[in-house]
C-alpha cells in the first residue's frame, strides 16, 4: 500500500469503519512508514481531545417545557383527553407492555426452532432496554463499577452465574446491574457506559446462535458462548457496540462460567 | 394475535401511535439540542431551531418509513439549522473560515501537543467553533454523538464517500488548531 492510499484510509481506520483485510494492509503500512504512523497518531489525538464529554451540550429544562407547552409531549388531537386520563393511561400501558412481553414469549415458545425467534428475543430485548431508561424506572439494582460487587450481587437472585468484566480500560465503564426479566424468564442485566450512551447486556443461560439487528435506531448485537447467551442494545453505532461484544467475548474465559 | 402494531417496526401509521413517536423522538433530544447548538451557537437560537424541527417532524411523522428514528431526527434538525445559518447573513464569516484553511494544510501536526489540549474545554470549544459548518456537523455527529459513516450519510444526505472526505478535512483542520499552528494560538502568543 502506498502513502497516498493509506492516507486516504487513515480516517475510516481511526473510526472503525474499514473492512478486516484492508485493515491488515494499512496496519502493515502503518508499521513501516513513520510519516503515515505520525499522521494516524494526529487523527487518534484529535479524536480524543474532541470526545471530551464536557463539550456536549444537554436539551435545557427550558426547551422540554416549550416542547410540552407546543403539545410536542401529547400530540395534537390528544392534548385534552391527556390530561384527563394520565393515570389510566399509565395504567394501560403498563398492561399492554405485560400483554407484549407475554405475547411475545408466547410466539416465542412457537416459532423456537425458526429462524424468526432471534427477531422476537430482538424486539423483546429492545422492549426492556427502553423500559429501563424510563425516567420512572430503575436502571440499576445494583450500582457499582466493580465487577467483584456486582457479580456476587446476583448469587441467589438469579439461577445462574452471570459473567461480569469491567471494561473500564477499554473504553466501555461498568455502571451496574439489575435483575429484569425477558421471554419467560429472570435474566441479568448489566449496564456499561460508552461517552454517553448507555448499553443494556442480558444475559441468560442457553445457546442461540449469534446476530445483529438495527431497530428504530438502536443497535443489537447477540452471541453466545459458553451455553450462556448475551443481547446487547444500545443507541450506540453498531461498529462500536460490535467492538464492545468483542472486548466482552475476550474477557470472557472458560474458568470463570458457572 | 397484533404483535407488529406496539413495536411499530413499519412506522408510524396510526394516529394512536403518534404519542409513541413523540415519545420516540424526545429520547434524541439531547442529540437534537447538541446538534443544533454547535451549529448555530447561541442557546436561544438552537432552542428555536429544535422546537421547530420537532414540531415539524411530528406533522410529519407518517413519512417516517420505519428505520433509523435518530438519523431521521437528526436531519430535520440539521435541514433546519443549515436554513437557519443560510438566513443569517453575519455567518457568512463561516466561509472564510474554510479558504484560510485550505492555505496552510500541508503542513504535519504533532499529536502530543494536540493531546496537550485535552483538558482545555475552551480552547477545544474555539477550535471547533472555528470549523466551517460542514465541517463542525462532521464532528459533531461522529465524535459526540457516535454516528456511523452510514448514518452521518443519512443525515447530511451526501455519499459515504463524501461523509469520509469532509470527515477528513474537519479533523486535519481541528489538527492544525488545536496544535498551535491555527489562528487561535496566534493571537494568544501575542499576548
Amino acid at each position: 500500500m502506498d502513502c497516498e492510499t493509506a492516507r486516504d484510509l487513515l480516517h475510516a481506520y481511526a473510526d472503525n469503519e474499514l473492512d478486516a483485510m484492508t485493515s491488515r494492509e494499512l496496519e502493515a503500512h502503518l508499521r513501516d512508514c513513520r510519516g503515515c504512523e505520525q499522521a494516524f497518531a494526529a487523527d487518534r489525538a484529535v479524536k480524543t481531545v474532541v470526545a471530551n464529554p464536557a463539550l456536549l451540550h444537554a436539551a435545557p429544562s427550558a426547551l422540554r417545557d416549550r416542547l410540552r407547552a407546543a403539545g410536542v409531549f401529547s400530540p395534537p388531537g390528544t392534548k385534552a383527553e391527556h390530561e384527563r386520563k394520565r393515570v389510566p393511561w399509565r395504567m394501560l400501558a403498563l398492561a399492554a407492555s405485560v400483554v407484549i412481553v407475554t405475547g411475545l414469549t408466547w410466539a416465542l415458545i412457537n416459532t423456537l426452532a425458526r429462524p424468526g425467534a432471534n427477531e422476537l428475543v430482538a424486539q423483546a430485548a429492545l422492549a426492556s432496554h427502553l423500559r429501563s431508561l424510563q425516567a420512572d424506572a430503575h436502571l440499576l439494582d445494583v450500582e457499582s463499577t466493580d465487577q467483584h460487587t456486582v457479580k456476587p450481587w446476583f448469587a441467589g437472585r438469579i439461577d445462574f452465574a452471570p459473567p461480569v468484566r469491567d471494561l473500564a480500560g477499554r473504553g466501555f465503564p461498568l455502571i451496574g446491574g439489575r435483575l429484569d426479566f425477558l421471554r419467560d424468564r429472570d435474566v441479568a442485566a448489566l449496564v456499561y457506559r460508552r461517552g454517553k450512551h448507555l448499553i443494556n447486556l442480558f444475559i441468560w443461560p442457553g445457546d442461540s446462535g449469534q446476530s445483529d439487528a438495527e431497530r428504530r435506531g438502536y443497535n443489537l448485537v447477540h452471541w453466545s458462548d459458553g451455553g450462556i447467551t448475551f443481547w446487547a442494545v444500545s443507541d450506540l453505532n453498531g461498529p462500536e457496540l460490535h467492538q464492545f461484544a468483542e472486548l466482552f467475548r475476550a474477557e470472557s474465559s472458560p474458568a470463570t462460567k458457572p | 394475535m397484533d404483535l407488529g402494531r406496539p413495536e411499530r417496526r413499519d412506522g408510524y401509521t396510526q394516529s394512536e401511535n403518534l404519542r409513541g413517536a413523540a415519545s420516540d423522538m424526545l429520547a434524541h433530544l439531547d442529540a437534537a439540542y447538541n446538534l443544533a447548538r454547535w451549529l448555530v451557537g447561541r442557546e436561544q437560537d438552537a432552542q428555536d431551531i429544535v422546537q421547530e424541527a420537532y414540531l415539524r417532524a411530528l406533522r410529519s411523522v407518517e413519512t417516517f418509513r420505519g428505520g433509523d428514528m435518530r438519523s431521521w431526527i437528526l436531519a430535520i434538525v440539521r435541514n433546519a439549522s443549515f436554513d437557519w445559518l443560510r438566513r443569517d447573513k453575519s455567518r457568512r464569516l463561516d466561509e472564510m473560515d474554510d479558504q484560510s484553511a485550505s492555505a496552510a494544510s500541508d503542513e504535519e501536526a504533532d499529536p502530543s501537543r494536540i493531546l496537550e489540549r485535552a483538558e482545555d474545554v475552551a480552547r477545544i470549544r474555539k477550535a471547533i467553533g472555528q470549523l466551517p459548518a460542514e465541517s463542525r456537523q462532521m464532528i459533531v455527529l461522529r465524535e459526540m454523538e457516535g454516528l456511523s459513516y452510514k448514518e452521518i450519510a443519512d443525515v447530511s444526505g451526501v455519499p459515504i464517500g463524501t461523509v469520509m472526505s469532509r470527515l477528513a478535512r474537519a479533523r486535519r483542520r481541528l489538527a492544525e488548531l488545536l496544535s498551535g499552528e491555527g489562528g487561535a494560538s496566534a493571537e494568544e502568543a501575542e499576548e
